[in-house]
């Protein structure tokens, strides 16, 4: 699921703000430590983070202009399964 | 393209909680409360970034609902008398229009979760409350003694009053309501002997 975030203030400008909902099969630290090395270098992306207690083992990234097919494509060529959670 | 929807957020809280005191928080998972809330898992994760965030949020939003009743009326500079009155009027009040929350807070104190929620409480309940016993002491209007002390003397027989409330029987009688009159009745003996 993709939910572009209202800004809070400035009701004008246009905001790129989103949240990334997205099921993969991130398991573990060794997982973990990997897609930090993806994601925390990214500018753009403000925080992120993996529930590993869910059963779809939900990424959740809350970003600025990156779009779910872009992170799709980053995770999948390190070699992880990712897609969209549908709503 | 979705938004945030408050609604929706509201029955996502309130059916986590009576969920948690149904099955305790082990017991409590994001895909079980997706089902009862009728919704996505992707619309729980939305709001919480997982079951930690969503419990230790959720538990902060009851906690401050209840300091935000406790305070209504009271002033750290009141008489001890008069401001542990409001106090313990105000959390009663609290805890018998709210019994599913009451339950929620007493699980969430005896959890890993409670130090969470105290850091994110943005209130600063315990200065207003350490205040007022300052003063206190300082008027000669309660005895100075350790803290863990003065709280079990202070409030637990109230929590405990709410509890047989709660439970709707006590070990002797087979009902139990409260009142205030017993409520007055027990603040009295504990003001007596908090008393220097």
């Amino acid at each position: 699921m993709t939910v572009e975030m209202q800004q809070e203030s400035g009701n004008t400008a246009i905001t790129h703000r989103r949240l990334l909902i997205l099921k993969t099969n991130i398991s573990g630290l060794h997982d973990i430590n990997v897609v930090a090395s993806l994601l925390d270098g990214n500018a753009n992306v403000d925080r992120w983070n993996v529930d590993l207690q869910d059963v779809d083992h939900v990424l959740r990234i809350e970003t600025i202009g990156i779009t779910t097919d872009e992170i799709i494509q980053t995770l999948t060529q390190a070699g992880y399964a990712c897609e969209e959670l549908p709503d | 393209m979705r938004t945030r929807d408050v609604h929706k957020e509201r029955i996502i809280q309130e059916t986590a909680i009576t969920m948690i005191v149904r099955d305790g928080l082990n017991g409590f998972s994001l895909q079980k409360l997706a089902k009862a809330a009728n919704v996505s898992p992707a619309t729980i994760y939305i709001y919480y970034e997982d079951k930690e965030d969503m419990i230790v949020r959720i538990g902060a939003t009851v906690a401050e609902q209840l300091l935000h009743y406790s305070l209504k009326d009271f002033s750290p500079d009141m008489p001890f008398a008069e401001g542990m009155k409001v106090q313990w009027m105000n959390r009663a009040k609290y805890f018998i229009d709210h019994p599913v929350e009451m339950q929620f807070i007493e699980l969430i104190r005896y959890s890993p979760f409670h130090a969470k929620v105290q850091k994110q409480i943005g209130l600063n309940f315990g200065a207003i409350m350490g205040e007022f016993v300052c003063q206190a002491i300082k008027k000669k209007e309660l005895k100075k003694l350790p803290f863990e002390v003065y709280w079990s003397i202070a409030f637990a027989p109230l929590y405990q009053l709410i509890k047989f409330h709660d439970q709707g029987k006590s070990f002797v009688n087979e009902k139990f309501e409260l009142n205030a009159k017993l409520i007055n009745q027990t603040l009295e003996l504990v003001l007596k002997s908090l008393k220097p």
